[in-house]
């Protein structure tokens, strides 16, 4: 995927992020059982939005980096 | 040695080894306004990582956080979420911020503004702004400097003592090396604190409950309203879900203005090393999990501390643990404070320079460091002052400084991203938001479904901003496409 694809993701990933932490749909996700790793669901559920923020930024990064390094490699073929 | 000489010796060792590190890293910065304020904007990622993630982490997590996981419940967990989505934002704005910076000179927040914008009155009022949501907040960190070590030294040494010898350590090293101080402390400090975290959030709830599932078993079925949200309000009665949504909202984008932050992006190496500071922020955000279950171990412990506050210190002095782990805990704690508090203390004096002197006065280079250092006792002093008396409810005043901070968002977003904004338009939303802000917080009986003020100002400055610049002349477009296109 193109860094602008992953650009949107990441956008469309912290909207629902705030949308999934907030009222009415944090409601709905509202019984601490069953405990995920000891802690209650509603707290493992913010922490799994939390890790899901990580990855989806360092794809976003890395899809940049890249995309940067083929465009310098092209402008370095067209000097040629 | 006995136990309250070791506790002693280890909080004494902690506070001369960050002084030495504050002390040695002014030596590397430059003697100019850019070197005092920006680092000669030289920070890597290893620095920049942790200036972020101690700055943010202040006392009011390190303390408040267990205090309203053992109080508050589930409450708590709006602390847990609302610092990435603060966050995430600087992926995109910060080497935007910083590209800017380095082109105009920037080194705060109001600068950017006033460049885009060009009122002195408007980078005034930035900085009236600025300074009343700073100095609750470094209330906040003095006085828990203040608790930390009168609960561990069992009031030998009271609040007031302990208060000032904090931070009459951080005004020494911030004093003598400005930011570059800031940035290596904080790196220590922000190591420390992570690790004390981690290790009493596991040891705790084992040692007191035989692990963290067998805890929360028991709190759900004694307290099984703290584990659902939205948890607890202040009096312990159930809290509204439009006071929680609201506090996770302004508190992220008021984390996302804080003109500390932007400091800091100014200090940035490259945009490279900013990018990855915000990707990295999760795994910091990811300590507080530790925090809150030190809190829930608290709740079905037989004895209590007369304010929730105090949880964290109360068992650790009561679950006989070695000296030395009360001693680094101490530390750790201190780390949290001071890794806040010095950095707000540098802001304050910096942004009053910089956006409420400078554009009234032209000082040079060497008189705008003097008055910087001279406002960083004055402030200090003001806040010391605030942090000694009693009954004040520090974690209302600091969500009130969030209100107060997020009304910053319109504008700066409007700097950087919207063509057609004004000046009186930037204006005018900044005084409506901030006025409905202050109304709201004054009348708290008014406000619509128990919603945070910040939101309620945010709902009548964006219309402001939108409407009273569309009205006036748009600015000419070289003017405006050299912060547009960055």
């Amino acid at each position: 995927m193109s860094s602008t694809t992953w650009r949107r993701l990441a956008w469309g990933y912290h909207i629902a992020f705030a949308v999934a932490v907030t009222w009415p749909v944090q409601s709905l996700v509202n019984d601490p059982r069953p405990f995920v790793l000891g802690l209650p669901l509603q707290m493992a559920w913010c922490a799994a939005w939390i890790l899901g923020s990580l990855v989806v930024l360092w794809r976003l990064d890395a899809a940049r980096n890249r995309d940067g390094a083929e465009s310098t490699a092209t402008a370095t073929d067209a000097a040629r | 040695m006995d136990r309250p000489t070791l506790v002693g010796v280890i909080i004494f060792a902690y506070l001369a080894v960050t002084l030495g590190i504050g002390l040695a890293a002014g030596r590397r910065a430059t003697r100019s306004v850019q070197g005092f304020v920006a680092g000669d904007r030289g920070f890597g990622l290893v620095v920049m990582y942790f200036i972020t993630g101690a700055t943010v982490f202040s006392a009011f997590a390190f303390l408040g956080g267990p205090g309203w996981a053992y109080s508050r419940g589930a409450a708590a967990f709006y602390i847990l979420t609302y610092g990435v989505l603060g966050m995430a934002p600087w992926y995109a704005m910060g080497p935007r911020a910083a590209a800017l910076g380095r082109r105009h000179g920037f080194v705060t927040q109001a600068q950017l503004l006033r460049g885009r914008f060009p009122s002195r009155w408007l980078s005034l009022l930035m900085a009236v702004l600025t300074v009343a949501a700073f100095v609750p907040y470094v209330t906040i960190q003095m006085r828990g400097a203040g608790i930390v070590i009168e609960a561990v030294t069992d009031g030998a040494i009271p609040l007031w003592a302990g208060a000032a010898i904090a931070y009459g350590i951080v005004m020494l090293y911030v004093l003598s090396s400005g930011v570059a101080a800031v940035g290596w402390t904080n790196t220590f400090q922000g190591i420390f604190m992570v690790g004390i975290a981690w290790a009493l959030g596991i040891y705790l709830p084992h040692a007191l409950y035989g692990g963290v599932g067998p805890m929360f078993e028991r709190i759900l079925a004694e307290r099984p309203e703290l584990l659902t949200l939205p948890g607890l309000d202040g009096s312990g009665e159930p809290w509204s879900w439009g006071g929680y949504s609201t506090a996770i909202l302004v508190s992220a984008i008021g984390l996302s203005m804080w003109p500390h932050l932007f400091m800091k992006a100014f200090a940035a190496r490259d945009d490279a090393t900013m990018r990855r500071t915000v990707i990295l922020f999760p795994t910091f955000q990811l300590f507080l999990i530790p925090v809150f279950l030190i809190g829930f171990a608290g709740v079905l412990f037989p004895e209590s501390p007369g304010q929730a506050d105090f949880i964290l210190p109360f068992l650790i002095l009561r679950s006989d643990l070695p000296a030395l782990v009360v001693g680094l805990f101490c530390a750790g704690a201190l780390s949290a404070s001071m890794s806040t508090g010095d950095a707000l203390l540098h802001g304050a004096a910096s942004v009053t320079v910089e956006d409420g002197v400078h554009p009234f006065l032209k000082l040079s280079d060497a008189a705008q460091r003097a008055l910087m250092r001279v406002l960083v006792v004055v402030v200090g002093a003001v806040a010391y002052l605030f942090a000694l008396a009693e009954g004040i409810s520090l974690v209302d005043i600091l969500l009130a400084s969030y209100g107060i901070i997020c009304q910053f968002m319109p504008a700066l977003v409007a700097a950087m991203y919207w063509r057609r904004a004004t000046t009186a338009g930037v204006t005018a939303g900044l005084l409506a938001g901030a006025a409905v802000s202050v109304f709201f917080f004054l009348s708290p009986e008014l406000k619509p479904f128990d919603m945070h003020e910040g939101i309620l100002g945010l709902v009548v400055h964006i219309p402001v901003l939108l409407g009273v610049s569309l009205a006036g002349r748009a600015q000419p477009d070289e003017h405006v496409d050299d912060y547009i296109r960055v």
